[in-house]
This record gives C-alpha cells, structure tokens and sequence, in this order.
C-alpha cells in the first residue's frame, strides 16, 4: 500500500509528490495519464516561467525539466501512460482504479490522494458560436500541442477568438511558423492577456487585436472557408451591420479553462460553484479526508508559480495527515465539525477565494488567499474582514479578473477569528494612501 | 551619390512597458533619448532597448528522430536576438533534425545565423 498517490504529473503533481517527500512521505507513487511528465508545461515553450520561484525566466519545458531531474533523486515512483478511472474510500484505505496499455485494469491502494489534474479548454459547444461545422476549429491549447509537440502546422490563414495568455502566444507561434493570423478577436473590451503579450505577440507582428468583438458565423464545406467577426454592445449582444468577413482556414479558441473534476465529483467530493474546482481548507484539503488538491485542478492560475506553491502546500498537509494517523491511530479520518471550521467567502466585487476554509486551530504559518476580482479597476483596496471587525486591507494600483491576487495573513492578523470570514473589493479612501501601499508580483 | 534628400526629423515613438503588469506608456525621442512616461529606471532603459534594437529571447521547436508521436525537441536562444531575425532564425531551425539522446541546455545550432547566441535545448529527451 502507497502513503500517498498523486493524480497528475503536471507542475502541481510535481511540486505536490516532492513537498511531501522532503516531509518524510516514502511510499509516494504519480499517475500519469501521458507517456511523459511535465504536463502542459512541455507545449509551452515560450520564455516566462519561474521568476519568483527560480527568480529567473524559464520556458515550460525547463520548468518540468527541474522538477523531473529532482524528482529522478528519490524514490518516488511515477506510473506514465495510465488513466484513473475511479477510487473508493473505506475506513482504512483509498482503492483506486486504474487502466493502462501496458498494465490493463488496476488497482492501487493508498493512505493519501493528492488531486493534480489541472484543466480542460472550453470548446465552441461551451460558448456557442453559430455556423457550419467543418474541419479547421482547434481550441489554442490542442492546436499547441498540435504543433509544439507533434510538429503539425494546424493552418494557414487563422482567426483566433479570445485573447487570453494561450490565443496571444499561439497568434505568434503561428506567424513565426508562416501562418498568417489575420485577427485577435476578444469579446470584452479589454483584454485578459498580459501586457507583455500584447507587445511582443501582437503588436510586433502587427496582428490586430479586435476589442468587443466575437464570432457571429463559420462557412466552409469541409475546411473553414470563412470566418465572420461583428463587433458587440455593452450587453455583449453581435451588432449585425458590423459584420466583417475574414477568408481563412482556422479557428482557434482561447476561450477559458476548466478545473478537470469529473473524477472528483464521481467520488462525491464538495465542489466550489465559483471555481469549479474542489471547496478546501488551508492545507488543500478536500471534503473528503486524506484527498488533497491543487493547482489548475483546485482553480485556475495564471503563474506556474503560485500552482508549485500551492501545490507545495498540499503536499506538506498530506504529509502531516500521514503523521497524524500515524499517531492518532485512524481516527482523524473524521472530517472537523463545525466550530472548527471558518467559511472564508467572496464578498462584493469578488469572485471567488481560495482555500473557501479554514480549519481551527491554526499554526504558525502565514494563511494565504488567492482570490479573483470580478471586474478590472484602479486605485482599489481588497479588505478582509471577520463579522464586522476588518482584519486587514490590501491596496492595489490596479486590479484585473486575469490577475490572480494573493493575499498574505500573518497567525497574528488571524488570531481569534470564527465564523466567517468576508473579502471584499472597495474603492481607496484617498484620506488614508500612503500606508500599506503592497505591490504585486511578477508576470508570465 | 543622392545628397539632396532631405532629412526627416524623427519623431517621439510610444512604447507601452512590459517590464511589469502596470504597462506604463512611454514616449521616446529616438534622437535624442529623451524618455517620457516611464514609471521607474527599468522602464527608461527598456524604452531606449526598444526603440534602437529591441531584442527577443526566440524559443521554437526542432524534429528529432523520436519514434513517438511528440518528435518535437523545445529549443530557445540562450541569449535574446535581435527582433528582425526571428523569422531567418525559425527557417535556420527549420532545416535541422535532432539525434536523441538530447540533455536540458545542450547547444543545438552554435551562433545561429551569426547572431552571436546559441540555440539550445529547452529539456532532456531520451527517445
């Protein structure tokens, strides 16, 4: 019987499987559903990886490519090429199910699961679009893999809608590969892509990047033989006399993700509506105890950077829940009751907070929230607050749905606190700037 | 020899800053380095890289002879490049096949296109 098997060999499972090895976890097996690790760090090879962990700019393949070559030290087992395709949970133990082309139908015993599955694209289904539907329509991330990976030129003559970090680099990874991109279209009026990527993907190629515009219909018999944009209003509604024909091939949409659950929700496992990922507590810890969760999986990140931290989190609470039954013998297989638990919950301008609880008593470890607003703005602050005492106020120059914040708070700051906890969005009272003024970080 | 055109005076170019998320605009006078509109120092020596020789880290793939169907080897400059060759750097690249075993940071076309970086492996690949 493992202590502990990890469900994904991507940068979280990665992260998670070491952070509990160097805690003295053993029997540590990863399951990998592709024939190698790194998950979708191996397709993004673009330079922008690492700044705060490395505190230097690595492409994917190099960031996996340091967890890989720590990870060949130890003795953690990895499982490649094979499929979970369920697991129970008995007093004693975890039974996963697994399939595989070299081992068939299988299944694993385990103390701890830690859940790394990262996500899924949204498709032209999930959002949609009107038209015919022949071949040539990729979501960015297949059509990625497409070409990074397996060298398939995906097409010639490309209409990307959704301008999110992956639609942006694959508008360049396609013009350097001597596809014409003819537009970016995003359908809000800003787009979610970094700075950086705007510059050095678009602007440098001299893409144009259509704002407040979207897919109103596709025409072509076999291939894409058109692709028609309109621009829409302020209700995001096409506005019929802006339709502007483009003649291409290809479609690719970078149209959002999609934490990969259907394993969780099989097990029963509590499900946050706003993240679609598993509801945790500051050790990653799931509703069902011993599985743990994190990364792209748990809810969608920006930064590999912050997936490897909180992976490293998850990684250390599954260690200390071996150490735990250890001691305790089996009992704290029981989940905490409801004084120990304080909701933490997305308040005004929010739109959602990870971990959604905290399980009392806490350490001595800084408790961080990442969060996501539900609008872009400037000069606001994001306060903290439990009941009606304000624990703490972060200030922010500028804020933005695309850019995860993380919220650091000290064991002091969350010292005495019940119940539930509430962020909020608010604007800066001008009377009060100059203290506490907190920077964010570094970019991808 | 033409002599008498004559010169145009160079005006101020706009760049947006993407040293961090702020993406500051900045306005440069080519002429004379004035800088305008930056937020910090990086921002103004960015600026001025980016209007003489602005320059890209230029990362790619290569065919190997890997049985698989993931044959593509990630490769990058160690150094960046200067921005008018990506395209003659990808079509450099283009050309070549990979003999696996590769290691992480083994040099795959030295000096590409006379562009003083190398071009080198972005991870291991064993088969």
């Amino acid at each position: 019987m493992y202590e502990l098997v990890v469900l994904g060999g991507g940068p979280a499972g990665l992260a998670a499987a070491l952070e509990a090895w160097d805690q003295g976890v053993r029997k540590i097996a990863i399951l990998e559903r592709d024939r190698e690790l790194g998950g979708i760090l191996n397709q993004c090879i673009h330079p922008g990886f690492g700044l705060q962990i490395f505190k230097e700019e690595l492409t994917g393949p190099e960031y996996a490519q340091r967890f890989i070559d720590t990870l060949r030290e130890t003795q953690i087992e990895v499982v490649s090429d094979t499929m979970v395709l369920a697991w129970t949970t008995d007093s004693d133990c975890k039974r996963i199910q697994t399939v595989s082309p070299a081992e068939g139908w299988r299944q694993i015993e385990t103390e701890a699961i830690i859940l790394a599955m990262g996500c899924r694209e949204r498709t032209r289904g999930a959002i949609s679009i009107p038209g015919a539907r022949p071949s040539g329509i990729f979501t960015a991330g297949t059509a990625q893999r497409l070409l990074n990976r397996e060298g398939f030129m995906v097409g010639r003559r490309v209409i990307i809608l959704g301008s999110g970090d992956i639609g942006l680099i694959m508008a360049r990874r396609l013009t350097l590969e001597g596809a014409k991109v003819l537009a970016v279209a995003e359908l809000m009026p800003y787009s979610n892509g970094l700075v950086r990527n705007i510059v050095q993907c678009l602007r440098d190629f001299d893409i144009p990047l259509l704002l407040s515009h979207t897919v109103v219909d596709i025409a072509g018999k076999s291939r894409v033989e058109k692709v028609v944009l309109a621009e829409v209003d302020e209700h995001l509604k096409p506005i019929p006399e802006t339709r502007k024909e483009f003649e291409c091939d290809t479609l690719l949409l970078s149209v959002g993700l999609i934490p990969e659950n259907e394993l969780s929700l099989q097990a029963g496992i509590e499900i946050d509506p706003k993240t679609s990922g598993p509801a945790v507590n500051q050790d990653c810890q799931t509703s069902q105890p011993g599985v743990f969760a994190c990364g792209n999986v748990l809810h969608v990140h920006d930064l590999v950077d912050f997936v490897t931290r909180e992976a490293r989190l998850a990684g250390d609470g599954a260690a200390r829940y071996l150490q735990a039954r250890r001691t305790a013998g089996r009992d704290v297989s029981s989940a905490p009751n409801s004084e120990q638990t304080v909701f933490v919950r997305p308040g005004k301008n929010i739109n959602y907070v990870v971990p959604q609880k905290l399980t009392l008593p806490l350490d001595e470890d800084p408790i961080a929230l990442l969060l996501r607003v539900s609008r872009p703005g400037k000069d606001k602050e994001i306060q903290v607050w439990n009941g009606d005492r304000l624990i703490k106020i972060f200030r922010r120059e500028r804020v933005a749905p695309a850019e995860m914040e993380r919220l650091v708070l000290s064991n002091k700051e969350l010292k005495s606190i019940s119940g539930e906890i509430r962020v909020v969005l608010a604007d800066t009272d001008p009377g009060t700037e100059s203290e506490r003024t907190e920077k964010s970080g570094g970019a991808q | 020899m033409n002599c008498g055109e004559t010169i145009k005076k160079p005006e101020r170019v706009n760049i947006t800053c993407v040293i961090c998320p702020k993406g500051c605009n900045i306005s440069v006078d080519p002429a004379t380095g004035d800088v305008s509109g930056n937020g910090c120092p990086r921002g103004k020596t960015y600026a001025l890289d980016e209007v003489h020789d602005p320059k890209r880290i230029v990362t790619t793939t290569v065919r190997t002879n890997s049985a698989y169907p993931e044959a593509m080897l990630a490769v990058r400059s160690n150094k960046p490049v200067p921005r008018k060759m990506l395209f003659e750097i990808i079509a450099e690249t283009n050309r070549i096949c990979v003999e696996l075993p590769v290691q992480m940071g083994q040099t795959i076309l030295a000096d590409v296109c006379g562009s003083g970086s190398d071009i080198i492996a972005s991870r291991s690949m064993d088969e």
